[in-house]
């Protein structure tokens, strides 16, 4: 049996933990080596006499059990990444693929693991666990469990007396084959180191430092990462510190667009992810359990988190034009993966896969002020351009509050023109039928009526005989008592007939209204002109206190609510140009200009 | 603030609503004396 290769892990034989209230004690390992680096499966004995696994891999812990099924497990040739699959009555979606090796091995096993022997191993993930089918034995085994928190295990008897995982420091230092500009890796974890002087990248756990990538060449080909490697800040309340810087690049319809990625390397060993796209900054964390879709098809919404993400865009090939920096994986420049976005702003999801593996990410937008704060270069990155896809869109919140307050002031408009008009309802105060005669010489009055309490608003309607022909009316309303009379000229005309269809023009009614007409008796007179050729029309002539009128109404209910229609279309119009970028642009939709 | 001017404007609003429902204003009414106030202004002594 091989040495086991020394590693960063905190555990050791007889440590000890608990999951879900039942104690364990670590009782054996081995060590399985892959195309990416070592992983540690942890055999774990319970008080209650069952046996687990704990796998350990870059920081990451997942419990599992071995779960016996009845029905025959896929074959190993036969699995796809992304494919779903129902395996013990759960549905599953394959995130892993690796052909690997067991090469050491320690303690109570319970098999023999001799000189090493090949381990196929699948990974499957759906929104709560985690499950790995394991092809070394025939018929394969499944087991099943979850990712877990390390100081959920509360682990004690740790190696060192280490209370949680620690950065043991193992660094290298050499010199770029390629190039001889001076490289280093800060520890067992980093696996490959890109040459930020002629873009070579390393492989650091080969002995001779072989090279990954070749050189790029030409230096001013290289992008400068605007957080240098080794830059230092604080985010989200933790230390971080700029380890990697990786160049990514897909094209549309033959023009190629450029994204930045820095890896970082925060507390407890643990990375995190920023990602750059025209001054737009994103913090990204890999995701231990998997959202899960509402359909079958990629378009199809995904949930995590209770959250609803839609679907903004696939990328069919996204590859990897510069690695600069210290890298977990063996990064190679011109390694290529897919990438499938959701948005939910202000956070994305991001499904990225290869051939054989498939990892999700969640991403939330960090403003440039932010980064600038964060790295201390305040004033040094350039201002984003255009809308990018999880952005949080500046309306939304003032357009909410602005419908909000809208709602509050109508509710109070309802009532009070309710209110007017239940206490205010018209009164009609005369009715009377005239008849204008050609042949008249004199005006004509009307009989008395009465205006009483307070000064009124009086309305004089009209309704006429009128055919296709006109009438002046000159209106005269008199206080009887003190002489006083307001006057009012009006011209009534109706016509109408046959021209293609029914047509009219005017009216055969009208209506003139009177301000604050102070109380007591009145009587209207009417002194009326008639076209030649009229002899005679008959007139209904009403006076009445009008009751309260809608248009008021109407029109503050518009003006309430111009400030949130204006805010709703600036809202609507951020969120066009959000999706003028995704691949469900409306048709014709220009999205070449922030480009 | 942006949200406090929009509610003072609102709140403005609606007690000019009030004010001319109190009243009788309408935009649209053709009103004969308009201007006058009372019972002055365009109103003329009648004799007949």
């Amino acid at each position: 049996m091989a040495a086991l290769a020394e590693d960063r892990s905190p555990l050791q034989l007889g440590a000890e933990g608990s999951y879900k209230g039942v104690h364990f004690a670590l009782i054996g390992r081995i060590q399985i080596q892959y195309a990416q680096g070592y992983w540690n499966e942890w055999h774990l004995l319970f008080d209650d006499m069952r046996t687990g696994w704990l796998s350990e891999a870059a920081g990451q812990y997942v419990l599992t059990f071995m779960q016996p099924v009845s029905e025959p497990l896929p074959a190993f040739e036969s699995l796809k990444i992304a494919q779903r699959l129902t395996v013990a009555s759960q549905v599953w979606t394959v995130s892993n693929i690796d052909q690997a090796t067991c090469v050491a091995g320690e303690g109570e096993l319970p098999f023999k693991v001799g000189a090493g022997y090949p381990v196929a191993t699948v990974d499957l993930k759906n929104s709560a666990n985690f499950a790995t089918l394991d092809y070394s034995e025939t018929p394969p085994l499944l087991f099943v469990g979850e990712p877990v928190a390390f100081k959920s295990l509360r682990m004690n008897n740790l190696r060192d007396g280490a209370s949680e995982p620690q950065q043991q420091v193992t660094a290298q230092v050499f010199r770029c084959p390629s190039c001889g500009a001076p490289m280093s890796a800060r520890s067992a974890e980093i696996l490959a180191v890109g040459c930020g002087t002629c873009g070579a990248v390393v492989d650091t756990a080969d002995i001779n430092h072989r090279l990954l990538t070749t050189a790029l060449g030409l230096q001013k080909d290289l992008y400068v990462p605007r957080l240098p490697i080794g830059s230092k800040g604080r985010l989200e309340g933790q230390s971080v510190e700029v380890i990697g810087f990786l160049v990514k690049r897909c094209r549309v319809e033959g023009i190629a667009y450029d994204w930045r990625e820095y890896l970082l390397a925060g507390e407890n060993g643990s990375y995190r992810w920023l990602t750059e796209y025209n001054g737009h900054w994103n913090v990204a964390d890999v995701l231990a359990t998997q959202p899960t879709s509402s359909g079958i098809i990629e378009l199809d919404d995904v949930r995590y988190g209770g959250q609803v993400y839609k679907h903004f865009a696939t990328t069919p090939v996204a590859e990897v034009i510069q690695a600069t920096g210290e890298f977990t994986w063996r990064v190679r420049r011109g390694e290529t993966n897919r990438v499938v976005d959701y948005v939910a702003p202000p956070l994305m999801l991001s499904r990225e896969s290869s051939d054989n593996e498939q990892t999700w990410s969640q991403a939330s937008y960090v403003s440039h002020e932010q980064i600038e704060a964060a790295f201390g270069l305040r004033g040094k990155l350039p201002d984003p351009i255009g809308v990018y896809a999880n952005q949080p869109n500046p309306w939304a919140e003032s357009s909410g509050q602005l419908w909000r307050l809208f709602a509050k002031l109508a509710l109070v408009a309802i009532v009070v023109q309710l209110a007017f008009v239940f206490l205010s309802s018209g009164k009609l105060l005369l009715r009377q039928d005239l008849a204008f005669d050609v042949r008249l010489t004199d005006e004509v009055q009307t009989r008395e009526f009465e205006v009483q309490g307070k000064p009124r608003k009086l309305a004089v309607r009209q309704a006429t005989s009128l055919d296709n022909n006109w009438l002046g009316v000159d209106l005269l309303l008199v206080n009887k008592a003190t002489g006083e009379a307001w006057p009012a000229a009006r011209e009534i005309s109706f016509y109408h007939g046959y021209d293609d269809g029914y047509w009219s023009e005017g009216s055969r009614e009208d209506e003139v209204v009177f301000l604050n007409v102070p109380p007591g008796t009145y009587y209207l007179t009417l002194d009326p002109e008639l076209p030649p050729g009229l002899a005679r029309v008959s007139d209904r002539v009403e006076v009445l206190v009008p009751g309260v009128g809608w248009s008021n109404f109407v029109m503050v209910m518009i003006f309430l609510a111009i400030f949130p229609v204006f805010s709703q279309i600036r809202r609507t119009a951020f969120e066009t140009r959000r999706w003028a970028e995704s691949d469900h642009a409306p048709q014709g939709s220009d999205d070449g200009g922030d480009d | 603030m942006f949200q406090k001017f929009n509610r003072i404007v609102g709140v403005f609003a609606l007690v000019l609503f009030a004010y001319a429902q109190q009243q009788g204003w309408n935009a649209f009414d053709n009103v004969a004396n308009s201007g006058s106030g009372g019972s002055g202004g365009s109103s003329r002594s009648y004799h007949k």
